[in-house]
């Protein structure tokens, strides 16, 4: 009896101690060296890049972000998250550093000298359209160029157009289009030399004279009209389920799990007190066997109770 | 005799208890002030709270003093009582060996409670001599109740306010149940040592504590991840079935579980001490 019970006790604290180890779903995680110059997802590796400061993330696509782990003993998970833009970039969500491979320096190498797609982009309601060079050239008219006072410049409608690297995710404002009082104004960034611009490299409406190019008859139209037929593009960041041990589709686990927990605790578990006080309750040595039936009444409740719950859940 | 044998175990205890217990409640007035001069001069620049955070320290560990003195008083005076030489006195007084055992275990409860009472009351004169941010408050006691009034008649709808009146009676049984297992595992644990062990029985009990405090901390932390998986595997498996009335009683019969839990623990932990006894004094 006694050898049987040992067994029992040690079997549910083996079973007790690894149940949990099997719930945890395979999360990806990555992983950063300890200098942080390097990252890998465990098949590539990528290295720390640079990026010039007025370079901004602003994906166009929905982005999956997946944990990262530096394997330090301190701390497991550093609440960080990575976005893997492609084979080649992969971004950090919340120091918002970049990590490439050979062919991701290359590719941002074509990108800064200029090798990018354009879009118009409204500042308030995030909506794009494609602004080819067709329309960039057309909106620099000559007779239409213009001094404008950049403290004028600034207000609620701003269309800036933007230089999106191949990855779509990347992009630098090459320009932006302002409504003001008489109409449209499209002044070129990238044609404007850095007294324009602040420490971020973005555009500062302090003071200062800027030249602009009023947009009048198809340019002026190309605007109006991009704003009624924008394409609202970008949607959002998806994190992993932080909370969640089991991870998505995994109905099987979940069902293990919802079983075999209770089946532990409210069923294995309250059985060694439950036999303990059956036996010594019948036992003659016993000297006093009423207070081992409250210890059976209680752990039969023990059970009765789990079972309450698991119905209350499952019903 | 039950009222004798607790009165001769309470008044062992109390006259050594009752001096770190005022102390106690004197050093809160200390760490009272080091709060409010942190509160109102937290601002002020080149001023140092050395003295202050002094205070604080000491209250913390006076607090944590007080929790370890009660039980050590009731761990010296169960094994004097029963397992020294006074025990053969004890063991031959014309009362049942559950009385015994019972007083003993009624005056670990009454310390365990005046101790949780004694460090309330010395948290409740620290808040009230704290002042509030809030202008429309005294101190930081007055915010605390009143907030708490406040959340339970605005933020908790009508319907829902009896379910947590039956929570707030269910959490108190269990923090009842929780000093009475405190005490309940200690006099198992001083019984286990001191029976079972024929030499260097102190040091037997001391090993059994500290024993006993690893496996509790693995279990908890091991029943704590269990819920936790479980949880999230029921809402993953059952959230479109769930309403609000379900959940409710899903919560009122998970704090029914504890306390059915707590008090199987109770009187399984006192009825092993009680066989223990039993057993020593040759009566299996």
């Amino acid at each position: 009896m006694k050898k049987s019970l040992c067994f029992l006790l040690t079997f549910i604290f083996l079973i007790f101690l690894i149940t949990p180890v099997f719930c945890f779903a395979d999360m990806p995680v990555w992983v950063i060296s300890e200098e942080e110059k390097t990252i890998t997802d465990g098949q590539n590796v990528y290295f720390l890049y640079e990026m010039p400061p007025e370079i901004e993330f602003i994906p166009e696509n929905e982005i999956s972000l997946y944990k990262v782990t530096d394997n330090s003993d301190d701390d497991l998970y550093r609440y960080e998250y990575v976005a893997k833009i492609n084979d080649d970039v992969v971004y950090m969500h919340n120091s918002g550093e970049v990590f490439v491979t050979e062919e991701g320096k290359l590719q941002f190498k074509s990108f800064l000298s200029g090798e990018y797609s354009r879009y118009l982009y409204h500042v308030e309601h995030t909506s794009v359209v494609d602004f080819s060079e067709e329309n960039f050239e057309k909106f620099m008219v000559e007779e239409n160029k213009t001094e404008i006072d950049v403290t004028t410049l600034w207000n609620d409608d701003i269309y800036y157009i933007r230089a999106y690297d191949k990855t779509e995710c990347f992009a630098h404002k090459c320009g932006a289009v302002y409504k003001l009082d008489d109409g449209y104004y499209y002044v070129y960034y990238d044609g404007l030399d850095n007294s324009y611009f602040d420490a971020y490299g973005d555009f500062s409406y302090r003071r200062g004279i800027v030249t602009a190019y009023h947009l009048t008859g198809e340019n002026e139209k190309f605007v109006i009209e991009a704003e009624k037929n924008n394409v609202h593009r970008f949607e959002e960041y998806i994190y992993p389920e932080e909370e969640n041990f089991i991870g998505d589709d995994d109905k099987t686990k979940a069902l293990i799990t919802f079983i075999i927990i209770p089946v532990i605790f409210g069923f294995i578990i309250p059985v060694i007190p439950l036999i303990f006080s059956i036996k010594f309750a019948n036992s003659k040595k016993a000297v006093n066997s009423k207070r081992w039936y409250w210890l059976t009444i209680l752990s039969l409740l023990w059970i009765i109770v789990t079972l309450t719950i698991v119905l209350l859940f499952a019903l | 005799m039950m009222k004798k044998c607790f009165k001769y175990d309470f008044s062992y205890v109390i006259k050594t208890w009752w001096l770190a217990a005022v102390s106690l409640v004197l050093i809160s007035f200390g760490a009272g002030w080091g709060f409010r001069n942190i509160t109102l001069y937290s601002a002020a620049p080149n001023r140092h709270f050395i003295l202050e955070y002094g205070l604080i320290v000491v209250y913390i560990i006076a607090a944590g003093a007080l929790g370890i003195l009660t039980q050590v008083l009731l761990s010296i005076r169960l094994y004097t009582n029963f397992y020294s030489d006074e025990g053969y006195l004890t063991f031959t007084l014309p009362v049942k060996r559950s009385t015994l055992l019972k007083s003993k275990v009624l005056c670990g409860f009454v310390f365990e409670l005046l101790t949780a009472l004694t460090i309330i009351t010395s948290i409740v004169i620290i808040l009230a001599m704290v002042p509030s941010e809030h202008k429309e408050y005294f101190n930081l006691l007055q915010e605390t109740i009143c907030e708490f009034i406040q959340w339970f008649i605005l933020d908790i709808p009508n319907s829902e306010k009896i379910w947590f009146i039956l929570y707030l009676f269910e959490m108190f049984l269990i923090g009842i149940l929780a000093l009475l297992g405190i005490c309940t595992t200690l006099y198992m644990l001083i019984t286990l040592g001191a029976t079972l062990v024929k030499k260097f029985k102190i040091g037997a009990i001391i090993g059994f504590i500290v024993g006993a405090d690893y496996v509790f901390s693995i279990i908890s932390v091991a029943a704590g991840i269990s819920f936790t998986l479980w949880i999230d595997a029921a809402s993953y498996l059952f959230e479109d079935k769930m309403n609000v009335t379900t959940v409710f009683w899903i919560v009122l019969f998970m704090f029914f579980a504890l306390i059915v839990i707590l008090s199987t623990v109770i009187t399984l932990f006192v009825n092993i001490t009680q066989g223990l006894i039993d057993r020593k004094l040759n009566l299996q």
